[in-house]
């Protein structure tokens, strides 16, 4: 197990959707390479996004 | 990270290809590499160094001197197998010579044999180096055990920072956190540009008020229909009953027309009565018509038989007689005269014969006058009956129009009709025109509400694109303080748990365990030992002390973050006296997964290698060959 295991383990600790977002930005975050990073922001703002449409989907 | 084997060709003072295997047992978990000073040892140590993380912090040439001598464009490499999350890692880099004489890099790659058996190449080296082993976090896994207690030297708190910060990946955290800030700030920047302006609000008032406009020029339209159906409904009912009164007008005046003829044929035919009844008075003459007929047929042919005398003959012969001629002229002779004169003699009395004459003369009369009364009659009679037919026909005529006018009476009066009839008219014309009017209107405000309903919906999804953003702007928001307030409980937490390993490992190896109350890691990661006064006492620690202390934190690092890093250490026990070396030896082996200890003779004593037996997996021997300036590796466990 390494850290970022632990570090998942203090998610459920927030709401689901956070949760969510964190968890997939911590993975993000840390595939990222260096010359990959001007696109983060891009892939965070995916993550944002297609968190938000799960939640409007559910909303619907 | 569990190394499986170290290939390296012309690197240092390694010629030619030379390869290692460490141990991948986990009970026999230690690697140790024995070699005098400058056999290689820091070589091997570099080479590891080098095949990860490039010639930074490594000094001097890497390719062989003899190699780069002998060999024009001469080539170093190293290869370093290891296994990571199941997967077999190969890395390589490749150094050459160029033809000026400099040494460039020549290649970096990494391929990953996956547990199936597939083989790719990975993109990006360097940051797959850097995610499986941090190069912040070196100094932790790979490291010279005679400079370790520089660790645990005051000043050196923001080293030890960042690098607990790389292994607990804190940085992973703080870029969440910062990116997903400037993404939320994006977001809120998309909301607040895509907000309804009051442009686009006097847009929704506009369509509110044509549908309001809309509804009542419907209802208003729905209206003229329905007296526009009802006028020309009553306009019909008015244009029929002047219509049947026209008609009824023509009977009229035919019955009239009608009554004006019958009236004269009605005072002829009292007229025709009165002839007729007239001539029926003298009807009883003709009733004996037939007998007068017989009668003087009867006198005639007595007359033609001489026995009734005609009294003109009697007075013509003797006319003649006395004349003495013919009524032709001629002289009547003897023989006429004695003719004559005889038939004179045999001729009735005149009386007599003059008297059936005057009969037959009336008789004649009266045959006459009974023909003109039953012509006059006759005549009367078929007049009558033509007069009859007529008359007849006329009344026929009048009792068909009676029976026409029979329920046909409206009582009302024409002109008021005509008049009801040009006023509805009228409001037909103008309820039609109103009705145009009505649906241009109608027509005008649907378009124009189309129209508006596009740009508001043009509107309405700028605004649903706000409306999203500003969800997404939450999100992220949210997301970030989240990434924030993780950073500092998984922070905290780390530190706490690394301190609680440290103290254990640290009062375990230690060899004055009387002497150290407590081993703290401050916010600020700097390491304390409290002594048994309750006193910081790391001041006044022995470098031995210091690097028994830096290992216990590394190792209460690896301990409490999990990762399978490996260590590495050059010359571990350089600094150490025979009790810490012992304590390490058996310590150590526990605290990591794999141990590579590059050590010297001199390093382990006969004691601290029976104690590192057990643990013993894999030994090499280092033969540096003088006089070719070359070293050998010999694997002797």
């Amino acid at each position: 197990m390494g850290v970022l295991d632990l570090v998942r383990q203090y998610l459920s600790t927030y709401d689901k959707e956070t949760a969510a977002i964190l968890a997939a930005v911590i993975v993000e975050e840390q595939a990222v390479a260096d010359i990959e990073r001007p696109q983060i922001k891009g892939r965070i703002r995916d993550v944002v996004d297609a968190q938000a449409r799960v939640a409007e989907s559910g909303d619907r | 990270v569990i190394l499986q084997r170290l290939r390296l060709s012309n690197f240092r003072q390694y010629r030619g290809e030379h390869e290692l295997s460490f141990s991948v047992d986990e009970e026999k978990n230690v690697t140790v590499i024995r070699g005098v000073n400058g056999a290689g040892k820091t070589g091997l140590f570099y080479a590891l160094n080098w095949v990860l993380y490039g010639a930074e912090g490594i000094p001097g040439n890497l390719i062989n001197k003899g190699a780069a001598r002998d060999e024009q464009l001469a080539k170093a490499f190293v290869e370093l197998h290891f296994l990571h999350e199941g997967n077999r890692y190969v890395v390589r880099r490749e150094e050459s010579i160029t033809p000026s004489g400099a040494e460039q890099e020549e290649a970096f790659r990494i391929e990953v044999r996956e547990s199936g058996g597939r083989v790719r190449e990975v993109q990006n080296p360097s940051q797959r180096v850097n995610v499986i082993l941090p190069k912040d976090a070196r100094p932790y896994f790979f490291f010279n055990g005679e400079k370790i207690d520089e660790m645990a030297r005051p000043g050196h708190e923001e080293q030890v920072k960042d690098a607990v910060r790389s292994v607990l990946k804190l940085r992973v955290l703080e870029r969440a956190a910062q990116h997903l800030r400037e993404v939320a700030k994006d977001f809120g920047k998309t909301y607040r540009e895509t907000q309804l302006d009051s442009e686009q609000l006097g847009q929704v008032a506009a369509i509110e008020a044509l549908q309001n406009s809309i509804e009542g020029t419907e209802e208003r339209l729905n209206q003229l229909k329905a007296t526009d159906t009802q006028v020309t409904a009553q306009l019909q009912t008015v244009r029929n009953k002047l219509d049947h009164l026209a008609e009824l007008r023509v009977i009229q005046e035919e019955e009239k027309a009608l009554l004006e003829a019958v009236e004269p044929l009605r005072e002829e035919r009292e007229k025709v009565v009165d002839r007729i009844r007239h001539a029926v008075s003298r009807a009883p003459a003709t009733v004996a018509v037939d007998a007068v007929t017989r009668a003087r047929a009867l006198l005639d042919d007595k007359r033609q038989r001489g026995e009734v005398p005609p009294g003109v003959g009697q007075l013509l012969i003797e006319d003649l007689l006395r004349s003495g001629a013919c009524i032709c002229g001629r002289t009547l002779d003897t023989d006429a005269r004695s003719v004559l004169q005889e038939r004179f003699r045999s001729t009735p009395s005149a009386a007599l014969a003059n008297s059936v004459a005057s009969s037959a003369g009336e008789m004649r009369g009266l045959e006459v006058r009974a023909e003109s009364t039953l012509k006059e009659l006759r005549d009367a009679m078929v007049l009558r009956s033509r007069l009859e037919e007529r008359i007849s026909e006329s009344e026929r005529r009048l009792s068909e129009i009676h029976e026409k006018r029979l329920g046909r009476e409206f009582g009302e009066d024409v002109n008021r009709l005509e008049q009801g009839r040009r006023q509805l008219e009228n409001r037909s014309i103008e309820t039609k025109a109103e009705l145009r009017e009505a649906e241009l209107g109608l027509d005008t405000a649907r378009r124009e509400l189309t129209r508006a309903r596009e740009r508001l919906a043009s509107a309405e999804a700028k605004t649903a694109k706000g409306q999203k953003a500003k969800a997404r702007y939450g999100l992220a928001l949210g997301a970030a303080d989240g990434a924030d307030d993780l950073l500092r409980r998984f922070a905290a937490d780390m530190r706490n748990q690394i301190e609680a390993a440290t103290d254990e490992i640290f009062r375990g190896i230690v060899w004055k365990k009387e002497q150290f109350e407590r081993v703290r890691v401050t916010e600020d990661y700097r390491l304390e030992v409290q002594d048994r006064f309750g006193t910081n006492s790391f001041a006044d620690l022995s470098a031995g002390e210091r690097q028994v202390l830096s290992l216990s934190f590394i190792s209460g690092m690896s301990r409490v973050t999990g990762e399978e890093a490996p260590l590495v250490i050059d010359t571990p026990f350089g600094r150490l006296s025979e009790a810490p070396i012992a304590s390490i030896a058996v310590r150590l082996p526990e605290l990591t997964k794999q141990l590579v200890l590059l050590v010297t003779d001199r390093e382990i004593d006969t004691e601290s290698e029976r104690l590192l037996k057990p643990r013993l997996g894999r030994e090499f021997l280092l033969r540096f060959d003088d006089s070719l300036g070359e070293t050998r590796i010999e694997q002797v466990l």
